[in-house]
């Protein structure tokens, strides 16, 4: 005769931890992220260069407003974006390259809950960055406002800032999950680029207001000797948190389990996604 | 016997590899030592009772938990510890970082509590001063033992260990059949191992697989007695036999069917397992 050893409830079961421990190990994983040591070499190398760039420019008496506005927006934010994307793929793909995935994988969070903690830690680096920034940006007020016509630097377009780096995060991470072998990286890598880039020449576009559906920063255009905007900045930033929110979906597809519910949930985020990019124009 | 696993004509297939083939055992609680030669389907079988891997066919319950349904495989990992065979570490880790990562995923919030829980598995598997380096700086058995340490947290019902004395040196052996032998203490451990004295020493139950199959299920003395008989030592070598080797003390240890007036000696748990394995292939290659 024999019984069935009684499985009893453990500390961790009883505390109904699972949530708590994904936004643990976003924790853990946005720390990660953040101090990659490639985010933090080619970022230094990247600053230094910008600051022998900004020395120069100032003996020759260039630098200006604008100059710091367009540095700021449009380079930073590409560079970051970029290098974010490569720093997160190589903590997304790290088990399956160090072999450790073997020991995670018999973990009671699921490999969708490891991979939301992976989103998690995308999100709060450049989040808690992001908020510093809105909130000294709402101290400043106007004071901000640029000299050459373009408008005050508004929180929308800091926002926009903050998604486009978390959105080369959630790339990476999809990237990353779908694409489990090596030489992924640089293949999402060269894909957000040249993607990006091909979306915002606006010379082969389709519509002259094509570049608007990039994911990059909503940019003023300089027609008939003044900076115009011909979309809004908000709904902008609204469309690119609904294309981070679709690389969410992405990776939370990649497990079988559970995808019919997460199917409606991206049919949601891309019906969110695509009117907020009809509103932005 | 109390029972933590069944495995029930479990088949998996890689390839035109037949890894397993239909094999059907439980483990009960206490120590259950997993032997069989290379490529026997030990590391295939212990992956689907860690939950890591799904058989083709077959039945497996952990538990009285079916683990192909996802809210009873969690329910499963809940009380699993695994330690696979050839474990890796994420760069940049820590000893004491890397068993921290883990003790997260197995949903551990609280941090004093899991940062108690951290050392105390770092100190059972002797590797306290050296917590604070980084896993890949460390040397090859020393790696072994971290990730021993991480399949320990939050003493888990069921452990299961994949040549978990691969590497280790013999106090370290030693130390880890004391730890082993407490582990199993009401609860399950099973382990997979090509060291038989581990097996003899540690369990009171044992598997012998081979080809996906299993040869045999019984204590550690039913197997060595499968070579009562049959095991002599002679001071020259005797053809015929089906394994011979000379002993520390000179003389000739055979293992097969004895002549006549041979010397019999106590058959070893070795003895056993290399008979039955023998014949086995000499059946399957007939």
């Amino acid at each position: 005769m024999t019984s069935v050893l009684e499985s009893r409830p453990t500390q961790r079961q009883a505390s109904g931890a699972t949530w708590l421990a994904v936004l643990l190990l976003g924790w853990r994983e946005g720390r990660r992220m953040v101090l990659s040591p490639v985010l933090l070499l080619v970022f230094g190398f990247f600053m230094l260069m910008a600051g022998v760039e900004t020395v120069v420019e100032a003996k020759l008496s260039m630098p200006s407003r604008a100059g710091a506005y367009d540095f700021i927006f449009f380079i930073f934010a590409l560079y970051v974006g970029l290098l974010f994307y490569i720093s997160c793929h190589l903590i997304t793909s790290s088990a399956r390259r160090t072999k450790a995935e073997g020991q995670l994988a018999a973990s009671p969070l699921s490999s969708r809950a490891r991979s939301a903690g992976l989103c998690v830690g995308v999100v709060l680096g450049p989040g808690l960055v992001g908020l510093v920034a809105m909130v000294a940006l709402a101290l400043l007020g106007n004071d901000v406002a640029l000299t050459d016509g373009k408008s005050a630097v508004s929180v929308a377009e800091l926002a926009q800032m903050v998604l486009i780096v978390i959105g080369g995060g959630m790339f990476a991470v999809m990237v990353a999950t779908w694409l489990r072998f090596p030489g992924s990286l640089p293949l999402g890598f060269v894909a957000l680029m040249f993607g990006t880039l091909w979306m915002l020449n606006d010379e082969r576009a389709p519509i002259n207001t094509w570049p608007w559906f990039a994911p990059y920063l909503s940019s003023y255009e300089w027609s008939d000797s003044v900076w115009s905007l011909q979309g809004s900045h908000a709904w902008h930033a609204v469309y690119l948190a609904g294309l981070c929110g679709l690389a969410f979906c992405a990776v939370m597809l990649r497990e079988r389990e559970g995808r019919l519910r997460w199917l409606f949930i991206s049919a949601g985020v891309v019906a969110a996604t695509a009117a907020a990019g009809a509103l932005q124009i | 016997m109390t029972t933590a696993a069944t495995v029930s004509e479990v088949r998996r297939r890689f390839g035109r590899t037949q890894a397993l083939d239909g094999a059907t055992f439980e483990i009960g609680t206490g120590v259950t030592g997993l032997l069989g030669p290379n490529g026997a389907g030990k590391t295939t079988l212990l992956r689907i009772l860690a939950t890591v891997s799904a058989p083709d066919s077959g039945a497996v319950s952990v538990f009285g938990h079916d683990p192909a349904s996802a809210s009873q495989r969690v329910e499963i990992r809940r009380r699993l510890g695994y330690l696979p065979q050839d474990p890796g570490f994420q760069r940049g880790f820590s000893a004491f970082e890397f068993i921290d990562y883990v003790a997260i995923l197995k949903e551990m919030t609280n941090r004093q509590q899991r940062h108690a829980e951290v050392r105390r598995v770092i100190d059972a598997v002797d590797l306290t001063s050296v917590s604070g380096k980084r896993v890949r700086a460390l040397s090859g058995g020393m790696r072994r033992r971290v990730a021993l340490a991480a399949s320990l947290l939050g003493e888990p019902q069921f452990l299961v260990l994949d040549e978990p004395t691969a590497g280790l040196d013999p106090e370290q052996r030693l130390r880890f059949r004391e730890l082993v032998s407490r582990a199993g203490e009401g609860r399950a451990v099973f382990l997979s191992t090509h060291q038989t004295e581990d097996v003899a020493a540690l369990c009171q139950d044992v598997v012998v697989l081979d080809k996906g199959r299993v040869l045999f299920q019984g204590t550690p003395s039913d197997l060595s007695a499968f070579a009562a008989g049959r095991v002599w030592l002679a001071d020259e070598r005797v053809t015929g036999a089906e394994l011979v080797w000379r002993t520390g003390e000179g003389r000739f240890r055979h293992l097969g069917t004895p002549p006549s007036g041979a010397d019999l000696v106590e058959p070893t748990l070795e003895d056993g397992y290399l008979l039955l394995v023998g014949r086995f292939d000499e059946e399957a290659a007939a």
